[in-house]
């Protein structure tokens, strides 16, 4: 537990793009997609902490379920729900980052959203019962979980926790929507750029641990044109990609190649801290 | 009636009906423009709202709809607002209130609260899946998907729309339009006259559709 602990705030102190990050991702990267396993119980510290709704909770409140808050460590590839599955528990992500993911026509997968450090996964248990969608661990990390029934509970009680939520879901709404408009009228440079941005904003390193097999099916496009795109960004020196990963270098080619969709879904996730 | 609203417990509606003044609503009107936070909340009876995103190059995608099963504005309660405009589609009568007083109900009534959160669950759902449908699905599975949705919202087989208007609902050209109608057409399932299209059998159009009708449908509650 202690190694576990001290890698966590290694990966949580250093800045965006530190190198301490990469050695921690490669860590985890490769590790067995079981759903997720419990790291420890700790005392948890708000400054130590990474995501975005859980700093934005007044510390009065903070304190009640902090408690609750149970350590999580998120595998590549685990499946957190299942499309329709009542939901039980909650993860709000550190640097863990999940996608909620729905079938195509043709066998394929598409990501409907993602949660990373600015949000919670599986808000549909907070507000209904089930989710819609299977929910996906895209990149490793990790999470703190909370059980719904205490959430659903203590969310009615606590006024800044409930407009915190609220907020979110708010967010999560204008993610929704302006993805599904992303997937349908962007062309797959516009929308692989996007989704390195968004990754890269949420994940504690450069290195991301996608292959380009996993890019495509969070986009909804056949490897082969994930394929030429990621090929003309590494020959722009934008990206790097090598066994199973991409290292983000000069976000500047991305952000120019990217579409608006970006800046309209980061800006409505940024009103949470408003 | 909005069914928000009809479920809640008479002495809950009561109080809420007290902040609440019937409003008309009329095709077209634009009752939210793009970030800007709404200051009013509606509640259709039988107007059916639609938000609309931005597709580059002028084109547009409806995003959401909202009809009697929904409130129109709820970004405006946590003070948020959204990039997309809220204009009507369907002509109709809706409730309408200050959200300033709304967030009040929504704090102390417990029936409200809920029934806003399982709004917001089935919101999730919708915008997700007419996403999907969207990019999955053939323009005629769409169209007549779209005209499922919005003949139910509207309680009439008769829907006053051009095939311009369709097409920027569901983010295409006229022409795209103009030939998917031909084929339902054709098929007995609508009849379209400029400006007006009727829904011939329901239970036909249902077959046309593709499956994400009915799952959005599943999930209102």
């Amino acid at each position: 537990m202690a190694s576990t602990n001290s890698s966590r705030q290694s990966a949580a102190s250093s800045t965006h793009r530190a190198p301490a990050g990469d050695k921690f991702c490669l860590m985890l990267y490769g590790s067995v997609p079981t759903a997720c396993f419990v790291i420890g119980y700790t005392a948890h510290r708000r400054d130590a902490m990474e995501n975005r709704i859980l700093k934005a909770i007044p510390s009065r409140e903070l304190r009640v379920i902090s408690s609750q808050l149970k350590p999580v460590m998120l595998a590549k590839g685990a499946v957190l729900y299942e499309a329709g599955e009542r939901i039980a528990e909650l993860y709000l992500p550190e640097d863990a980052i999940v996608s909620y993911l729905s079938g195509t026509v043709n066998g394929e997968t598409i990501e409907v959203g993602v949660v990373g450090n600015e949000g919670i996964v599986g808000i549909a248990g907070l507000l209904g019962e089930a989710t819609a969608f299977r929910a996906v661990v895209q990149i490793p990390g990790h999470a703190f979980s909370l059980k719904r029934d205490l959430l659903r509970k203590e969310f009615r009680r606590h006024e800044g926790l409930h407009r915190v939520l609220l907020q979110y879901t708010n967010a999560l709404v204008v993610q929704l929507a302006q993805t599904a408009v992303c997937n349908k009228f962007h062309s797959v440079e516009e929308r692989f750029c996007r989704w390195l941005l968004m990754a890269h904003d949420r994940a504690p390193s450069d290195i991301l641990p996608m292959t380009q097999e996993s890019v495509a099916r969070v986009l909804g496009s056949r490897r082969a044109s994930v394929s030429v795109v990621a090929a003309s960004f590494q020959k722009k020196g934008a990206i790097r990609y090598s066994r199973g990963m991409i290292r983000i270098l000069d976000r500047k080619h991305l952000e120019a190649g990217s579409c608006e969709c970006y800046e309209i879904i980061t800006e409505a996730h940024l009103k949470l801290d408003a | 009636m909005n069914s928000i609203l009809h479920c809640l417990p008479p002495s809950e509606f009561k109080l809420l009906e007290a902040d609440l003044n019937p409003v008309e609503l009329s095709k077209g009107e634009v009752l939210f423009e793009p970030d800007r936070r709404g200051d009013y909340m509606y509640f259709p009876s039988d107007g059916v709202i639609s938000f609309l995103g931005d597709t580059g190059e002028g084109g547009s995608v409806e995003v959401w709809s909202v009809g009697y099963e929904g409130i129109a504005g709820l970004s405006s309660l946590s003070g948020t607002s959204k990039p997309f405009r809220g204009i009507v589609q369907v002509a109709g009568t809706a409730l309408t209130g200050k959200t300033s007083s709304l967030r009040r109900h929504f704090q102390k009534s417990n029936a409200f609260h809920d029934a806003v959160l399982r709004y917001y669950d089935y919101l999730l759902v919708q915008i997700s899946y007419v996403g999907i449908c969207n990019h999955n699905h053939s323009i005629e599975q769409r169209l007549s998907r779209w005209l499922l949705m919005i003949g139910d919202r509207a309680g009439t087989t008769e829907l006053k729309f051009t095939q311009d208007a369709i097409a920027g609902i569901l983010g295409t050209r006229r022409a795209t339009i103009s030939v998917a109608a031909a084929a339902l057409q054709s098929q007995g399932l609508i009849s379209y006259s400029p400006g007006a299209i009727k829904i011939e059998t329901r239970r036909g159009l249902e077959k046309a559709s593709c499956r994400c009708y009915k799952f959005i449908n599943s999930r209102k509650r």
